[in-house]
């Protein structure tokens, strides 16, 4: 492997006596989707800010495929694009004029790929920035960071604003992206979105960082959900080991559990279930199953 | 905004928030109520005590009682043998001015600004009409301006108590019902430009153009060089005419109540029937399939985001040189031999002719370049608050080419401006019969510019440190200088108070020889000023007030002993 797309070691950012971001250090290896997932006001949109140089670390330092994120940020800034939280886009510009000039700024860009993601998008750019609803101003910058198929693409909460179908054409371009090559870092407050798109979930919550494996890693560290349906009422299955939180309505049980599942196979036989459905658990399950220790103020 | 809600239960955030609004106007028009009263104290006490004598009185009735000079700058002068006669020339024309900007600035900002900020369509998703709250906005805006004239109303009167001043219980209250009549017709007229326009700029601009057209034909009027009728079109020359210290005209409440009522109908009925964030006359905001492809770089953008209003005040300056121009013969010849001169000397300007009243008159356009200069401070640091600034700096630039482009594209806003300001004196001059050379006239534009790039110097230092102090500095400048140039008219100031003003620091050409060198100078200082402010904004997090939230830390460390 070569230098990682990103690096971060124990980067901090104070804003006053608010700690945004508390001794962060991460890597995003080259060619690797991560996702930062968190609450409102955990310290996202900080991080990201802290990558592209637009804020200084209070502690800490970030590097941008080993560059200084700070000190050598226009460098960096060649190798990346970013997807602002917020868009910021000049009101009276259409959209056309704002990627031309976006385009022009940077130089280096795909103009047929920017075509068909104007077409992909269903974006009118003969329309005034002013008079797009917010979904249409989330395209263009979409578009615009999209279109230069950088090397790390920083997106924060790129989702936000858009309808299901252009999210769905989003993850495409995600998809698209890395098998490209290119490295992904987003975040998003969205469970199901990190979930369809990233290798690695970090989360975070008050500026700390919680947790920080892969989806498969996390799902073996904690249980599955099962149901099983009987035929007559069902057996008591409390004593079987790694079984917990059971919920039982008529015929079927639902249970969480932990362990092997030849075991509970070998056991569930004898009672001869109709049906059985074992699921790993979503990362729904898994964020909550985190918060219970640490209750989130969710905005 | 006090919006009436017709069915349904109150959003109560909803209605928080009016009741804060219509309390920010009440309090702004009580605060400027009183500075209003206190312009008005000064000039009355000032010239008991400077005018005390029967003589000296006459001898002012004879400088300025008929100078066409100072009556096209500031109006009509009679009666300035008394104290109120002069308390009104003082301060009755640059009360409405103030008063007149004061009112539309409310009225855009309370419409177009919640506009542009989306809360209006919060408001509109409660079960009220367009109409309806359009009119409770506006509501508030009169509140404001009533609270302004009760403030008014009660200092002027207990001022009236003193009998020396010869101010009536009467004449204290329709004076100050005369000062709010360029307030109402202009915050009328701003509530109709409003409907008009696309954008609080636009709709801000509409009614300086209105302003400035008003300026310029009751100085047209007054100094005989137009038709003595053109008073009665200017709104301008409706305050002038109501006359409420001298010789009060009730009957030019007439046209203020005429328009004002219009206005506001016309306004109402276009709120109804326009969408909202769009103006009735935006014909920007059609699709404009050509256009939706136009290419273009920095300075495109900036012509795009900024030139119609640059070219707006541009064209404004270019009329108001133009009408000092046509104006300075005769302004300057009536001046010859009048006390006057002693005035027009303090403030700089040697000799009594043509030349003498423009030397002075151009500290006007001055003025003009530095605002134009401060509003376009103002742009640059929109661009840092609202993040777009990253587009750039994510799409290699530096941080330092950024802000000194930004620099240069303001200065060659200021040099086109200060040019303009030249040749339309010249044009003016010209028709008017000064006669006075192009080259003279071009210098004395030109002179101009240094104060327009040392307010962009001082703001782009403060700018390095925290962005919301950009335009705190260049409109502290500018207004201090202002502050210095009126106070310096009326008496003698000491030169080191004085030389800190920007204005004092030009030449007052054509009255006298530009300075090149320290027009230099100060173009220089500008430039390293610059040059510290782009070394402090690279070093500096973007879109933070870094300095107000040391600030806080401070307080809660300081806290935390107490
Ligand atoms: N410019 C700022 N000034 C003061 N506090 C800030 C600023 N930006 C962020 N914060 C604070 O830092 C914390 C993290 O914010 P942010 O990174 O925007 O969260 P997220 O993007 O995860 O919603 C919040 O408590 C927020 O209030
Ligand atoms: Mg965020």
């Amino acid at each position: 492997m070569g230098i990682p797309a990103v690096k971060t070691e124990d980067l901090g950012k104070s804003f006053g006596s608010t700690r945004a971001l508390v001794s962060l250090s991460m890597e995003v290896a080259e060619g690797e989707v991560v996702g930062f997932l968190g609450p409102n006001g955990a310290g996202k949109t900080t991080t990201l800010r802290l990558l592209i140089g637009s804020i200084r670390p209070t502690t800490g330092r970030a590097e941008i495929f080993g560059l200084d994120a700070r000190t050598e940020a226009v460098l960096a800034h060649r190798k990346l694009s970013y997807l602002a939280g917020d868009t910021n886009l000049w009101p009276s510009l259409t959209g056309g004029e704002t990627l031309n000039l976006l385009e022009r700024l940077s130089g280096r860009v795909d103009r047929n790929y920017r075509d068909d993601l104007i077409e992909r998008f269903d974006l009118d750019p003969s329309k005034k920035v002013r008079t797009y609803s917010k979904g249409n101003r989330q395209k263009v910058a979409l578009i615009a960071s999209l279109m230069a198929r950088s090397d790390l693409l920083i997106l924060d909460e790129p989702t936000s604003g858009l309808d299901p179908l252009l999210e769905r054409e989003f993850r495409n371009c995600i998809v698209e992206a890395k098998r490209n090559g290119q490295s992904v870092l987003l975040s998003s407050h969205i469970l199901s979105e990190v979930e369809a798109l990233c290798d690695r979930v970090g989360m975070l919550n008050h500026g700390r960082l919680i947790d920080f494996t892969s989806l498969k890693e996390m799902r073996q560290l904690t249980s599955r959900s099962v149901d099983v349906t009987f035929e007559s009422t069902p057996p008591d299955l409390s004593r079987i080991p790694g079984v917990a939180s059971i919920e039982v309505l008529d015929h079927s049980v639902h249970f969480a559990f932990r362990g092997r599942i030849a075991e509970l196979l070998d056991l569930l036989a004898g009672f001869q279930p109709e049906s059985l459905l074992i699921r790993e658990p979503s990362l729904e399950e898994l964020f909550l199953d985190l918060y219970d220790d640490s209750p989130a103020e969710r905005g | 905004m006090d919006v009436k809600l017709r069915a349904g239960k109150v959003d109560q955030g909803i209605r928080h928030f009016g009741i804060h609004f219509t309390k920010t106007i009440i309090r702004s028009g009580i605060i400027w109520g009183f500075v209003f009263f206190a312009f008005v104290a000064s000039s009355a006490l000032s010239y008991l005590s400077i005018y005390s004598s029967v003589a000296q009185r006459e001898a002012l009735v004879k400088a300025f009682g008929s100078n066409l000079a100072t009556i096209a700058l500031f109006g009509p002068a009679p009666s300035l043998n008394t104290v109120m006669g002069f308390t009104q020339f003082k301060s009755l024309l640059s009360i409405s001015i103030i008063g007149a900007v004061w009112g539309f600035l409310t009225t855009t900002k309370a419409i177009k600004g919640e506009e542009e900020s989306f809360r209006w369509e919060l408001v509109l998703s409660t079960p009220t009409t367009s109409r309806q709250t359009t009119w409770s906005v506006f509501k508030a805006v009169l509140t404001g301006i009533f609270a302004m004239w009760l403030t008014m109303s009660l200092l002027l009167v207990s001022l009236s108590l003193d009998s020396k001043l010869g101010l009536s219980f009467s004449r204290a209250l329709f004076f100050a019902t005369a000062s709010i009549a360029a307030p109402v017709a202009f915050a009328s007229f701003a509530l109709f430009s409003s409907q008009m326009t696309a954008t609080r700029r636009q709709a801000s601009s509409w009614c300086g153009w209105l302003l400035a057209a008003g300026y310029i034909t009751r100085m047209l009027a007054d100094a005989k060089v137009g038709a003595n009728w053109l008073i009665w079109v200017s709104p301008l020359g409706w305050s002038e005419k109501l006359a409420p210290l001298s010789s009060p005209e009730p009957v030019a409440f007439v046209p203020v109540l005429i328009f004002s009522v219009v206005v506001i109908i016309v306004s109402l009925y276009l709120a109804g029937v326009r969408d909202v964030g769009s103006g009735f006359f935006s014909l920007g905001d059609r699709k404009r399939t050509a256009r939706g492809r136009r290419s273009f770089g920095h300075l495109g953008l900036s012509v795009r985001t900024f030139g119609s209003f640059v070219l707006a005040w541009l064209l404004a300056m270019a009329f108001t040189g133009f009408a000092i121009g046509m104006v300075a013969d005769g302004a300057g010849s009536t001046m010859a031999g009048s006390s006057i001169e002693g005035v027009f000397s303090r403030l700089g300007a040697k000799g009594a002719n043509a030349r003498g009243f423009l030397g002075v008159a151009s500290i006007i356009v001055g003025v003009m370049v530095e605002v134009l200069s401060a509003s376009l401070v103002k742009a640059t640091y929109e661009e840092e608050a609202t993040l777009r600034v990253e587009h750039f700096l994510l799409r290699r630039y530096r941080r330092s080419r950024w802000l000194w482009e930004r620099f240069a594209m303001c200065v060659a806003a200021l040099i086109l401006a200060s040019l303009l300001a030249g040749f339309s004196l010249f044009i003016g001059a010209s028709i008017g019969g000064a006669g006075l050379s192009i080259s003279t006239l071009l210098a004395a534009g030109v002179n101009l510019l240094p104060g327009g790039v040392f307010i962009q110097g001082i703001a782009m230092a403060a700018f390095g440190l925290v962005g919301s102090w950009a335009a705190k500095a260049a409109y502290f400048v500018l207004g201090w200088s202002v502050f210095l140039e009126l106070l310096g008219g009326i008496r003698p100031i000491n030169h080191w108070v004085m030389d800190s003003s920007i204005l004092h620091q030009m030449s007052p050409a054509p009255a006298s020889e530009v300075d090149w060198t320290s027009a230099a100078i100060l173009v220089a200082i500008s430039l390293g000023l610059v040059a510290l402010g782009s070394f402090s904004f690279t070093a500096r997090d973007l879109g933070v007030e870094t300095q107000s939230l040391r600030w806080e830390s401070l307080r809660s460390k300081v806290r935390l002993f107490v």
